[in-house]
């Protein structure tokens, strides 16, 4: 008796090219009233299987084989691989985007460093609070009509609904950040003070002393750059997880 | 195919990289100021390497559990069995930071 006919569908091109041909004819001999299971795109696997019942002794008692290796078929296993890898990256999108907004944050820190004198020297020569503020938002606005540029080409070369949501988040990020930078660049009176007598203060009499009171001294700036060696510590291990995960995603598919 | 997420993982490197370089330029001009200073004052050298080690040596310190923890759970998320490795590379890439910097930042 016949119960399992193997057909080959003779799609040229990878499976993603070839997929939608082997569904149409999986699907015309479905209309014939047979079943039909896909097997293309699937991976060879060793799996250990326990047979029971397998023979019987003269007393009429079965005994089990036990478990043996077998070679089968996971199907539909290029379709897993690729599924796993849109995942991979999802995550890695969003990984990134938050590294672009430290990034943002930092530039943004470091523009407003820069030109907190030049705003000073501004109101000085009667530039109104309005003035200095449409200064810096046409600034950053050069930057956002070059993110939108670019986020828009990016997003019609991709045709991704994730691309587009990434790139209107980062452009999203950029104008918060000018409006911060604006907010920050405001006058405000600064009232010198003569350093107080301070008890914690420890003499500088190594390069270590030394070096521990200026990151003491400059807490934000230690802690920032710490946070940046951070990431990019974390990425690198990101990177080099991936990496090592390549070969078994390639090999779940041969 | 796996292409779009090595160019996506190379480009979160880059961008942890830029994050530090910027960051590392917040106070450039104050710490060169202030390490000539320290050379008018007869340090020598040497004492001004140290100084600058030392710096990024306690910068390195707090980034450590940053980078590792980090490293783990990316790792964690993209690939479990890897996410030992992947603290290992966190580590490993937060210690070799600690010498570029100090070589490169004068």
């Amino acid at each position: 008796m016949i119960d399992a006919v193997r057909v080959r569908a003779k799609a040229p091109g990878s499976w993603k090219e070839a997929q939608p041909e082997v569904e149409k004819l999986a699907a015309e001999i479905r209309d014939m009233g047979l079943e039909a299971t896909i097997v293309a795109g699937s991976a060879r696997e060793d799996a250990s299987i326990f047979v029971p019942g397998y023979s019987k002794d003269d007393a009429g008692k079965e005994s089990a084989l036990g478990t043996v290796q077998q070679s089968w078929v996971r199907q539909n296993a290029a379709e897993a691989v690729t599924g796993s890898l849109s995942g991979t990256n999802v995550t890695l999108l969003f990984l990134t985007l938050c590294g672009a907004a430290l990034l943002t944050g930092a530039s943004t820190v470091s523009y407003i460093r820069k030109r907190r004198s030049e705003a000073g020297t501004l109101r000085a020569m009667g530039w109104t609070q309005r003035r200095i503020r449409n200064w810096v938002l046409e600034e950053f606005g050069v930057g956002a009509v070059l993110l939108a540029v670019a986020g828009l080409v990016l997003s019609l070369v991709s045709w991704s609904l994730a691309t587009a949501l990434v790139c209107v988040a980062v452009l999203l990020l950029y104008i918060g950040a000018a409006f911060f930078a604006a907010q920050q660049l405001r006058h405000r009176d600064v009232i010198d003070q003569e350093p107080q007598h301070d008890e914690r203060l420890i003499p500088v009499d190594s390069p270590l002393t030394f070096a521990n009171r200026q990151l003491g001294t400059n807490k934000f700036n230690t802690l920032a750059l710490a946070v940046a060696v951070g990431v990019f510590g974390a990425a690198v291990g990101g990177l080099i997880a991936l990496l090592i995960d390549i070969p078994r995603a390639a090999g779940a598919s041969a | 195919m796996a292409l779009p997420s090595i160019l996506l993982a190379l480009a979160g490197v880059v961008v942890g990289l830029v994050l530090t370089l910027v960051t590392g330029r917040f106070e450039l001009n104050a710490k060169r100021q202030y390490l000539s200073i320290l050379e008018a004052m007869g340090w020598n050298p040497d004492m001004l390497r140290q100084v600058r080690l030392f710096e990024n040596a306690l910068v390195g310190t707090v980034a450590l559990p940053l980078g590792v923890l980090g490293a783990l759970g990316i790792g964690l998320l993209l690939a479990p069995y890897a996410a030992l490795w992947a603290g290992v590379a966190g580590l490993v890439a937060v210690l070799c930071w600690i010498p570029i910097a100090t070589k490169v930042v004068q």
